[in-house]
């Protein structure tokens, strides 16, 4: 008699979505962090989650949005355990030379960091957007704001990183 | 640029497209105005850099040693053969019935009662039990503790931490308070229907779910704590709203 396990099963479909999915919760992890290591660890811890809770997700279509809410809630738990560690936030992030350093194209290097520089509350909802492919309302409630708040960050957002790599451009 | 009443227009414009570079709506406006042209090409260029420039390397995956889930195992079944004799099919049956019945006493734990769930999250988060004369913030709080599912009327001390978490699949608010000697830690339940008080322990630090009206609340502090009094501003504080 053939035997086949829904652990097999539970396992096969991990994979699967976290196969999927993986650039996806690290390219987040990174921009939230804007530190690859911490990026890491947070995946790490991230991944450790997902498969302890995988049988909470029903619809493997949300499978997405349900891992990046939890990058996004082991980030928040990284960065409030370094908080209570009283560890100084600021020497943590960014590490904008180990993000850069395998890009040759400057253009793209100097956008990078202007992107790094904007302030989490502009980065994150642009990452999301851009990156991530969430629509407005995606984005308000996985923030926990009002739609109109959101679209103002991503404006300005868009305002700080069209100004910053002008000016960089004229310096050139 | 239009001008005079269309100003605003074009600034209202510039809002939108600045928010998504792929908005589609005020066709007209966009069809008579050159300049709100430009800027949303200008902004749909460069979000294709911002693209890019988000597209980081990715390592690797490199998947952590998950632990044991247990699960539910299942028997397939094999193909019936059409020639097989009536008692050959009874005894594949007795098989089935007998390999499933141990599967499921031997091989299939039961799940992680509320208690074993809340200590493994207890656990997960005990960096927040720290001692601090910092207040989370109004703002935070409120979102943290919604008030349509639960209010505080009164003060449970100083909270000096709160996260929304999941617990047996429904998001609650974690909270720790200040107390007489050191942080504890409240889980406001509001779902979770409990009987009867269930003790919790998890190395020096001890406490219970209490049930309170159609919810519960774990509460977990120092064995020196008096977690009686900690329970009693909490359940005098706490209503349910669901």
């Amino acid at each position: 008699m053939k035997r086949s396990s829904t652990g097999r099963g539970r396992r096969r479909k991990f994979d699967e979505i976290v196969g999927v999915f993986h650039q996806d919760m690290y390219r987040y992890a990174l921009w939230l962090s804007r530190n690859k290591a911490i990026a890491e660890d947070v995946v790490q811890e991230a991944l450790l989650r997902a498969w302890k809770s995988l049988d909470a997700l029903r619809d493997t279509a949300a499978a997405k949005p349900w891992l990046l809410t939890i990058v996004r809630r082991e980030n928040a738990r990284f960065f409030e355990r370094r908080r209570l560690e009283t560890v100084d936030i600021d020497n943590l992030a960014p590490s904008q030379e180990a993000m850069l350093a395998e890009v040759p194209d400057e253009q793209l290097e100097d956008l990078r960091e202007a992107i790094s520089e904007l302030e989490d509350d502009y980065r994150e909802p642009l990452v999301l957007q851009v990156l991530m492919g969430y629509s407005t309302n995606e984005i308000a409630a996985l923030m926990e704001l009002k739609q109109g708040a959101v679209l103002t960050r991503l404006h300005r957002a868009r305002l700080k990183l069209k100004d910053c790599v002008e000016r960089r451009e004229a310096r050139r | 640029m239009k001008k005079t009443d269309d100003m605003t227009n074009c600034e209202q414009y510039r809002e939108k497209i600045g928010g998504d570079p792929h908005y589609e709506g005020d066709g007209a406006h966009l069809a008579g105005c050159a300049t709100c042209q430009d800027y949303r090409a200008a902004m749909q260029a460069l979000d294709g850099e911002i693209l890019r420039a988000l597209s980081v390397p990715v390592p690797k995956l490199a998947v952590p040693d998950l632990p044991e889930i247990a699960t539910a195992d299942v028997v397939q079944l094999p193909r019936r053969r059409l020639t097989a004799p009536a008692w050959l099919a009874i005894a594949a049956s007795i098989t089935v019935a007998v390999t499933v019945g141990f599967l499921l006493t031997a091989n299939n734990p039961p799940p992680p009662t509320l208690a074993e769930q809340i200590i493994d999250h207890f656990e997960h988060e005990k960096f927040s039990m720290q001692v601090s004369d910092q207040a989370v913030s109004d703002d935070r709080l409120a979102r943290i503790v919604p008030a349509n599912i639960v209010t505080m009327d009164q003060p449970v001390g100083l909270i000096t931490y709160a996260q929304s978490c999941v617990i047996n699949g429904k998001q609650v608010p974690h909270l720790v308070v200040q107390g007489d000697h050191g942080p504890v830690t409240i889980l406001l339940l509001a779902n979770e229907h409990i009987d009867a008080p269930q003790e919790l322990q998890s190395g020096a630090f001890s406490g219970a779910i209490f049930p309170l009206g159609d919810g519960s609340v774990a509460i977990v502090g120092t064995d020196v704590e008096d977690l009686e009094r900690v329970e009693q501003q909490v359940t005098s504080s706490v209503h349910w709203r669901t």
